[in-house]
């Protein structure tokens, strides 16, 4: 599925396949430690947050970050 | 005042493979004007839940007027959606709230959806879904609302098959895919044809349309 940017495109593939394997390889079986994807999504989330602001979008998730975030 | 719309739907796939199928059901022959989809936040708390907010865009007709209305750059043609979830493992159920952040100053459309295990066949899982609408262009709003909970009414079912057929990819490959049959255009008309000059003056009159 399309990303809101085309720059944004692989990382999100990336990242999508990273959860999709570990949503059903690990969360569903119940280890739902969550460290497997966190790289990918971080570099996919800062591209994101570029992305949406070009289209004047506010999500407070992406302006405060936690401090923990996974997967 | 609002309105309001309740519906289920019954997915013969287990709930694990429902809420796997969730995360990969676009694209799909039903769900076109979906533009894009993006998870922008995601967490697993202490007590195991999955915590997940996509941004959708959609696709969002307006009227010629409407465009010289309310045109702001490309984003006043594409509603905006977004999409909060919350995945409880150890009590099997998937929670889904939706919402629009922009063209609020029309209507607001907000639906949450709970998917469980079937309680009398655990192969098979319960959607239930709920819709709210709330019109707030003043002297339109009951209007507006019954157009979004009819337009939704289509939309739901479109949702619905969509991510079934994507289901049946994924879990059923070996059989023929499910036929696309039905509704298969989605609903995109918008709230024009009843507005009047009084409603156009109010539109361009309103503040901005901000996110």
């Amino acid at each position: 599925m399309s990303s809101i940017s085309p720059a944004c495109q692989t990382l999100k593939d990336e990242y999508d396949a990273c959860f999709n394997s570990w949503f059903s390889e690990h969360y569903l079986k119940g280890d739902t430690t969550a460290d497997m994807c966190t790289n990918l999504f971080k570099k996919y989330q800062a591209c994101i947050k570029e992305a949406i602001k070009e289209h004047k979008i506010t999500l407070w998730e992406l302006e405060n970050e936690p401090t923990t975030k996974k997967n | 005042m609002v309105k309001t719309y309740v519906g289920q739907w019954l997915y013969t796939f287990p709930w694990s493979q429902v809420v796997s199928g969730f995360w990969q059901k676009f694209p799909n022959p039903y769900t076109g004007h979906v533009l894009s989809e993006d998870t922008y936040y995601r967490t697993v708390t202490e007590d195991q839940k999955l915590i997940s907010k996509r941004l959708l865009a959609k696709t969002n007709k307006l009227p010629r007027w409407g465009e010289r209305l309310f045109y702001r750059g490309a984003a006043s043609t594409i509603g905006f959606i977004i999409e909060e979830s919350v995945c409880d493992l150890k009590q099997k159920i998937f929670t889904t709230n939706t919402v629009n952040i922009n063209l609020k100053s029309l209507m607001t459309v907000e639906e949450t959806c709970v998917y469980r295990p079937d309680k009398n066949d655990e192969s098979r899982t319960i959607c239930e879904k709920k819709v709210v609408t709330q019109g707030e262009l003043f002297g339109f709003k009951t209007p507006l609302e019954t157009f979004a909970i009819q337009r939704y009414k289509k939309n739901q079912e479109l949702a619905s098959l969509g991510l079934e057929f994507i289901l049946h990819k994924l879990y059923l490959p070996q059989l023929p895919p499910p036929p696309v049959t039905g509704i298969k255009t989605p609903d995109t008309r918008t709230f024009s044809r009843k507005l009047s000059d009084k409603a156009k003056h109010l539109l361009k009159s309103s503040n901005n349309d901000t996110l």
